[in-house]
């Protein structure tokens, strides 16, 4: 489901601490909460205006007996028990109950026009926070960790508390309005003094709950704040116990995640206050004119009103308005509060990057937007050329690449090796076109990867990096992601290839699913490295791809890449793939060295040492 | 006459329920193998042996937290019970006497029921969502005491997004239990009471009442079941979701550079129709419980009705009586209400149960003996008879090995288990089951924790760097003291370097700064330089630094802490010849203890280091 664009939120949001931190957004005003609530109140009732318009019928049906009760039992006494006609009274109850089943009946009839306008509402929301999600990590660049975990956690949850929420004030808010309209107005057949005393109290108790809401969305929001912080200091501080531990930083710790318990308490504890308070409102609303109508009595009496009149006036106040004011001010005034401030967290996180938040076009770590001037622009072959590269991480920074040229024929194999932190990764996204270089020239088969369109991109080059993307699918799924039209046959061939073919097997062959958390790390690259194989890609850019394999293992994908025909760069930390490389680009931080393998031995005593020639067989290591 | 179309009892949002917690029926609980992606102890870690102990937490425990508040809650309800009990026969007296020319003499008692009822009500309303906050907080305090208490490696083996999940959720859950207890108890009392006033008033009308009502209930109760396992339904999937979003922002890399964003977004919402489908069902089911409570309650009323009508017409009963058994009816239906709150009982049951987990962690003695004062050739590490297990027999096996201070030992071997475990022993993270460790003739367990964290450091393959900026996390648990002690820790690690080229330096909050392994690892080994340790423990820290950077890091490594005693677990040959003596472990024990060189000769030895084929 595609994000909707008529009601995404309009304006970033001050920073959450979840979100990935690499796309800063301005601190903006604080918003009202009550706005991204209402915002999305409004977006479920536009989507789905004829189910609204249903739950709004059917509802106002069901608010019928609340109208007739008063009425019916008021003659039911005085023309029929007191007067001693039972047999009317029956009469006057049957009706009564006949309007009951019938606004019973359209109750029911609520919940399925509920569900239309509640569950597309939850499909939207869902929409726009995963794709919000998605798109945010993969503008990020940054190396996944346990938070991602936590997030998503939350906001599955936030998602669901404003299901839940939206549906609770569309039935409760609803109900309320027309019991009240129900009350009064039935009141004033019965006894139009009795209703200005009803109507009273009632406004004012309105008024009362009104005047609270601030205070309570303020305390509720701290109240959420406080939790997500204790479940983020949690994590945090569980990721990181051993070396807390260690470093004797443990009590210290524990103290911040109580520290933050504490704050929890607090929250709640104000809460429970205004919960109190609530309670008071109710009996303001409800129980006061209770006493004013009894105390009015002897007065209306005297004017005539009959004690069949008394009776359901009095029944209106303790049956009907009672309940319904307690629903509303202490269940969903509360939920309202909670739907406002899970909308308001939820639209800091849902949302295209390209929202118009001026943090996302950041020089240089923001994605190449997709101009393609020239539809058919495609990449010649499998070369790349950079040009008088430069790019750095912020300008304080040193530049990470400065002035660098590299060119890379079709059907070479180039290996990039290099002490780790020297930049290798985003050499590798910059060669990808992934990241624009923050100057010089990028050329991917001739062609400037800004002017590809994204799927011919995806096309011409893949990016392997060190954590691969495999999902939750078949196997055969996983495999032709690059390659969605490869035959099973070919599928197969990839697999074999580099290895893989005892994994797919394993797991049930093609048809198999692949369940990501139950792989090691290998095997999620094992199957990456097929995948990879398999597409038409005529450059094929590794990025410590095969890490997690052992050296036996990633000799056979070093092979399976030389017989595949294209382009391969691969970057890795250990000697083997360089040995066997075409050539070899050494970065050492000072002046990238490019050279054969054999030449950079002979010549670069840096180079030598990297490769541990002295040590025998240090360069290599047994596999994990 | 009151009838009341409310929305079902399990939309109903109970306002005793504190409100920052989720809307039960649908509360996401995480995926249980979202977690599983999590960074954790390296998976060689041996288990310890010890089991937890068992002994589950019960809802008496719960209950027990907040008992003094659960009194004055319960003192609020019975009080108000009471006077919701007593209001219809006191509005009824009053009505009676308005209507009998009598004048307002019932006011002033209906006055002081109403008054009663509104106060007492609202000490309930404060105390129920307080004394769920306090328990949850009491609930809090002691997971994470259990959980940080415990053995920093055993601590792992419950995944973190899973322990913070149930300390956020399943907590508040747990804590339901002194609310729920008190308002099912009062709920069903209330309608016993009601009944019996009932059938004081109108013995007909009480028949008439127990006629129909426990019909109701009965269907009632058998949606409310069938709501909580649609409810389960709707979890899985969404839990499905959630896992897939968590595939996808780990992958996010491919996904980017794939231009497939829309594409996986697309795949992670794949389950989103059968999440509307359970959804859907969701909500028919809570119609047909809204549907037999919508008709439940007129009939009962209806027929309670005709039964006092009659009464009235026979006069015996008076019309205000015919309002207190619509009161007494009213009433006697809330004890329905109790459906729910026993629901919620059972909810914090198995929050409860959820909790026992982290609340049972076996907690580790806290040492009191002081170390003896640092001087040159102290920080002798000597390990006697230490004897680890592991799930598949003993990891170290009556190990014995004597390091002596300020001297650096290699420790080698095939078995990853077996080498982590003593790095994990000698650092005193790890208590071993049989044996002894000592520093410096000192028990390590039996050392003070703030003297023992000073005097050892370690480093490790897969460090956790916790700190908001690196200078932060290089000088974690440091006494607060000048920046250059870190620069050059830093510098010794060679991390100086690249630290400086952050856009802040120093000052770069870690989460604005994406290290690659090898950084972090040199980032870990700069802050165990930092601090002035008499033993550094190195479990494998430099596996992912190229040779040449390695090479420089164990320079350092003798000439920045040549004082020390060095035990450097590794894998690599190279760091082995760097030692003066290479513990090689085999089967549990050290099976020889001599230099690289002289090892070597040794064709199994040389066969740990062999690696792959180098063409």
């Amino acid at each position: 489901m595609s994000p909707s664009r008529t009601d995404r939120p309009d304006r970033p949001h001050p920073p959450d601490r979840a979100r990935p931190p690499d796309r800063p957004r301005p601190p903006g005003g604080a918003d009202r909460p009550g706005r991204a609530g209402l915002r999305l109140l409004r977006s479920a009732l536009a989507h789905s205006r004829p189910a609204v318009l249903r739950l709004l019928t059917w509802s106002l049906l069901s608010a019928a007996p609340a109208l007739v009760s008063g009425k019916a039992l008021a003659l039911a006494v005085d023309r029929g028990f007191l007067a001693g006609r039972p047999a009317q009274a029956a009469g006057w109850l049957a009706l009564f109950a006949a309007v009951s089943v019938a606004g019973a009946w359209a109750s029911r009839q609520t919940y399925p026009w509920l569900a239309e306008v509640v569950e597309p509402m939850r499909d939207r929301l869902l929409g726009r926070v995963v794709t919000g999600m998605v798109h945010g990590a993969a503008s990020a660049r940054g190396r996944t960790d346990g938070s991602g975990a936590v997030a998503v956690a939350r906001l599955t949850r936030q998602v669901e508390a404003v299901r839940d929420t939206v549906a609770g004030q569309l039935l409760v808010v609803s109900h309320f309005a027309l019991t009240a309209v129900a009350v009064v107005a039935g009141s004033a057949a019965l006894a139009p003094a009795a209703a200005l005393l009803i109507a009273g109290p009632l406004l004012l108790s309105l008024l009362a709950f009104a005047a609270l809401a601030p205070a309570t969305v303020r305390r509720q929001r701290e109240a959420f704040a406080a939790e997500e912080e204790l479940a983020r200091s949690c994590a945090d501080v569980l990721q990181a116990l051993r070396d807390l531990v260690a470093c004797g930083a443990r009590d210290e710790a524990q103290r911040e995640v109580l520290a933050t318990v504490a704050a929890n308490e607090a929250a709640g504890r104000s809460l429970a206050r205004l919960a109190g308070a609530r309670r008071l409102i109710v009996s303001a609303g409800a129980h006061l004119p209770l006493l004013l109508v009894v105390l009015a009595a002897p007065t209306l009496v005297g004017r005539g009103m009959t004690p069949g009149a008394v009776v359901g006036v009095l029944a209106y106040l303790t049956g009907t308005l009672e309940p319904a004011l307690r629903l509303l001010v202490q269940g969903a005034g509360a939920s309202w509060l909670r739907l406002a401030v899970a909308a308001d967290r939820l639209a800091t996180t849902g949302g295209h990057p390209d929202d118009g938040a001026p943090g996302a076009a950041e020089a240089g770590t923001a994605m190449p937007v997709d101009h393609p001037d020239d539809a058919a622009a495609r990449p010649a072959d499998g070369s790349v050329e950079l040009t008088g590269v430069s790019f750095a991480y912020g300008a304080a920074a040193d530049p990470v690449l400065d002035g660098f040229d590299l060119a890379v024929h079709d059907g070479e194999h180039l290996a990039v090796v290099g002490p780790s932190g020297i930049g290798k990764s985003t050499l590798a996204d910059i060669l990808a076109g992934v990241v624009a270089p923050d100057r010089g020239r990028v050329l991917l088969g001739g062609i400037a990867p800004a002017r590809l369109t994204g799927p011919d991109l995806a096309r011409a080059r893949v990016l392997l990096p060190q954590d691969p993307y495999v999902f939750t699918g078949t196997v055969a799924e996983n495999l032709r992601w690059l390659a969605p039209h490869a035959s099973t046959a070919a599928v197969l061939t990839a697999a074999d290839a580099v290895g893989a073919r005892s994994l797919v097997e394993r797991l049930g062959g093609p048809g198999g699913h692949v369940t990501p958390a139950a792989l090691s790390a290998g095997e999620r690259q094992l199957i990456a490295l097929a995948r990879a194989h398999l597409c038409d890609a005529r450059l094929v850019i590794l990025d410590e791809a095969t890490r997690h394999l052992d050296a036996a293992a990633e000799l056979r994908v070093d092979r399976a890449f030389r017989d595949r025909p294209g382009t391969v760069v691969t970057i890795t930390h250990r000697i083997g793939p360089a040995r066997r490389a075409d050539r070899v680009l050494f970065l050492d931080g000072a002046q990238p060295l490019l050279g054969t393998h054999r030449s950079l031995l002979a010549e670069v005593p840096a180079y030598r040492r990297l490769t541990g020639e002295p040590e025998p067989g240090g360069a290599t290591k047994p596999s994990p | 006459m009151p009838t009341e179309p409310s929305p079902s009892a399990a939309l109903r949002t109970d306002p005793a329920r504190p409100a920052p917690a989720p809307t039960p029926a649908t509360t996401a609980a995480p995926p249980k193998d979202l977690p599983n992606d999590l960074p954790s102890g390296p998976p060689a870690e041996p288990a310890p042996p010890r089991r937890a102990r068992r002994q589950p937490l019960g809802l008496r425990q719960v209950l027990g937290l907040t008992r003094g508040r659960a009194a004055v809650m319960a003192l609020a309800v019975t009080t108000s019970t009471g006077a919701a009990l007593a209001l219809p026969a006191v509005l009824a007296r009053a009505v009676d006497a308005a209507l009998a020319g009598a004048g307002t003499r019932g006011v002033l008692p209906l006055a002081g029921t109403l008054a009663l009822l509104a106060g007492s009500e609202a000490v309930g309303q404060y105390a129920g969502p307080g004394i769920s906050t306090d328990a949850t907080a009491r609930l809090r305090e002691r997971a994470i005491h259990g959980v940080l208490a415990g053995s920093p490696l055993g601590a792992h083996r419950l995944p973190v997004g899973d322990v913070a999940a149930r300390l956020t959720a399943s907590a508040p859950q747990a804590a339901l239990a002194a609310p729920a207890v008190v308002y099912s108890a009062s709920q069903l009392a209330m309608a016993a009471a009601a009944l019996v006033a009932l059938a004081v008033l109108a013995p007909t009308a009480a028949l008439a009442f127990l006629g129909t009502a426990p019909l109701g209930y009965a269907a009632i109760r058998r949606q409310l079941r069938r709501t909580a396992r649609l409810g389960e339904d709707y979890q899985r999937t969404q839990a499905d979701i959630a896992t897939r979003l968590l595939d996808a922002v780990s992958g996010s890399r491919s996904i980017a550079a794939a231009r497939a964003v829309d594409r996986e977004a697309a795949r992670v919402l794949r389950p989103v129709p059968a999440l509307s489908r359970h959804g859907r069902e969701l909500w028919d089911s809570q119609r047909r419980i809204a549907w037999c409570s919508a008709l439940l309650a007129p009939a009962t009323q209806l027929a309670v009705l005709a039964a006092a009508g009659t009464a009235v017409a026979t006069h015996t009963l008076s019309v205000g009586g015919l309002l207190a058994v619509l009161g007494y009816t009213g009433i006697g239906l809330g004890g329905f209400g109790a459906a729910q709150s026993l629901l919620d009982v059972s909810r914090a049951r198995a929050g409860t149960a959820r909790l026992t987990e982290l609340l049972d962690a076996p907690e580790r003695p806290v040492g009191t003996r002081p170390l003896p004062p640092a001087r040159p050739g102290a920080g002798s590490l000597d390990l006697r008879g230490v004897v680890v297990g592991g799930p598949g027999g003993p990891v170290l096996d009556r190990l014995d090995l004597t390091v002596p201070g300020g001297t650096w030992t290699a420790v080698v071997g095939a078995d990853d288990a077996a080498t982590s475990a003593l790095a994990a022993v000698a650092a005193g993270l790890l208590d071993p089951d049989e044996g002894a460790v000592l520093l410096d003739g000192v028990p390590l367990g039996a050392v003070r924790p703030e003297e023992l964290r000073t005097a050892v450091a370690c480093a490790f393959a897969d460090p956790a760097l916790p700190g908001r900026t690196v200078l932060d996390a290089i000088g974690l648990g440091l006494a607060p003291g000048p920046d250059e002690r870190v620069h050059r820790a830093a510098r010794a690690a060679r991390a100086d370097a690249f630290v400086r080229r952050l856009p802040d330096g120093y000052r770069t909050p870690m989460d604005r700064a994406p290290f690659s392994g090898g950084e972090r690892q040199r980032l870990g080994i700069a802050r165990a330089l930092a601090r002035d340790a008499r033993l550094l423990v190195l479990d494998d820290a430099t596996s992912s630094l190229d040779a040449a950077t390695e090479n420089r890091v164990l320079h350092a490594l003798r000439e920045a802490a040549g004082h020390r005693t060095r035990l450097v677990v590794t894998r690599r040959a190279a760091v082995a010849a760097h030692a003066d003596t290479v513990a090689w472990l085999c089967e549990g024990r050290v099976r020889a203890l001599a230099t690289h060189e002289e090892l070597c000769a040794v064709p199994a030895y040389r066969a740990l280091f062999g690696g792959g084929p180098q063409d």
